[in-house]
């Protein structure tokens, strides 16, 4: 069935569009038009947390308290549409994984087993019992995952944006600046380790025993090729 | 008139206010004072400058936009506000903003002011020295007005003991705040193509 979507972005972000479905029997203009609205930047983050797109929508939208709500959707109904092509993408899931590289594979499985529920909302749902908070199904590659990974360049930045988030929101409270800031720990520990230790270790004749302290002196690097940067 | 309401939280929200033309005839303060010519000191031609009948401005609107987190989205706001324009080359620029908070339960909850309590100034007219002494008198409030929410927030919660309401995401109508760098990448085009 063909569908028509007005996607209005939240402020600052520029990426508001008109999307119309390519049908073949297409006639005429569209009449139902789709129309979902971003009222809030918080709606991008707890997006990608979710590994079902109508569960996000949903989540976010008419199951969510007033107060809560990131997004509003005009013509709802026409969501089961843009469910289907969902459902249509996610089957691609299996090729889409023998596209990754070795270490990318670990790296998506990485992000996959580090998905979590999003941030608390402010204000309690008052519909939302613990089966349904239980919903939350982890360990699976989302529709967005499998889009980025088949279709976008910038694949690598998402993953890193994505696992970043999870990471804030699994031992640092949500707040990403923390994470960020364990991670400059991390880099700090490593070249404080290496400028004391690892030169004095080159002073040695076994070559395999240099191998491994080259590799210690460029510990860091180490460090950034182990998360991807 | 265009009213702006902004929160600590970088969020916006525009309300149109819809004049009623009201001129007020009748002094809006203390009326029939009788003053001295002799005796009239500043204060008192601020009285009277402050008395001539401007035009005045009024309006009632819902409150929808999480300002402060010790009161709730709900309620609404009473504008009174005279026009500052002078109407003849004699008058003086003249501010007086009063905006009450009125609670959900009709009550009024909070009463802010805002008004002249001097003769205007001129900019350009100014000598160094006068510019100089504005600076020093006024230049440092902007960078206390935070550590000054921080101050009374510490009294309102600690010895008041006032209830916290969370901050509510953005009803429409309102701004919402700028996206952080994560947001801002994962306001991905993607997450509206996947079933295109």
């Amino acid at each position: 069935m063909p569908l028509s979507v007005a996607y209005n972005a939240a402020p600052g972000i520029t990426s508001s569009c008109r999307l119309n479905s390519t049908h073949e029997n297409l006639q005429g203009p569209l009449k139902d038009v789709l129309e979902v609205s971003v009222s809030s930047p918080a709606f991008y983050s707890r997006f990608v947390h979710y590994d079902d797109v109508a569960e996000a929508l949903d989540r976010e939208s008419s199951r969510a308290e007033t107060k809560n709500r990131t997004i509003s959707v005009v013509n709802a109904s026409l969501l089961t549409i843009l469910y289907a092509s969902e459902t249509k993408c996610t089957s691609k899931l299996a090729s889409t994984e023998k596209m990754l590289t070795r270490s990318d594979a670990i790296r998506w499985d990485l992000l996959r087993r580090l998905r979590c529920p999003p941030k608390a909302v402010a204000y309690p749902e008052a519909h939302v019992g613990a089966s349904q908070k239980n919903e939350f199904r982890a360990q699976k590659f989302s529709a967005l995952d499998a889009y980025v990974i088949r279709y976008c360049k910038d694949a690598a930045q998402y993953r890193r944006t994505a696992t970043e988030l999870f990471l804030a929101q699994r031992w640092c409270w949500g707040l990403t600046f923390l994470s960020t800031g364990v991670d400059v720990l991390i880099r700090f520990l490593v070249l404080k380790w290496t400028l004391t230790n690892a030169f004095d270790m080159l002073h040695t004749s076994n070559v395999m025993s240099v191998m491994v302290r080259i590799l210690c002196v460029n510990a860091i690097h180490v460090w950034g090729v182990a998360k991807g940067t | 008139m265009i009213l702006e309401v902004n929160n600590t939280f970088d969020e916006r929200r525009m309300y149109l206010l819809k004049a009623d033309g009201e001129r007020s005839s009748e002094p809006q303060t203390s009326k029939n004072r009788v003053v001295n010519g002799n005796e009239c000191s500043e204060e008192t031609s601020r009285q009277q400058e402050r008395e001539k009948p401007r035009a005045r401005f009024s309006d009632v609107w819902t409150k929808d936009f999480h300002v402060s987190p010790f009161n709730s989205r709900d309620g609404s706001y009473t504008l009174v506000a005279q026009d500052p324009r002078p109407s003849s080359v004699e008058e003086e620029v003249f501010i007086s903003n009063n905006i009450t908070l009125v609670s959900s339960g009709g009550h009024p909850k909070l009463v802010a002011r805002v008004f002249s309590d001097g003769n205007s100034i001129d900019p350009t007219a100014l000598s160094v020295r006068a510019v100089f002494k504005f600076v020093l008198r006024w230049g440092w409030v902007g960078f206390l007005t935070s550590p000054r929410i921080l101050k009374e927030a510490w009294k309102l919660f600690f010895k008041h003991k006032l209830q916290i309401w969370y901050r509510p995401e953005v009803a429409q109508g309102s701004i919402a705040r700028a996206p952080t760098a994560a947001e801002r990448y994962a306001g991905f085009d993607h997450a509206f193509q996947i079933g295109h």
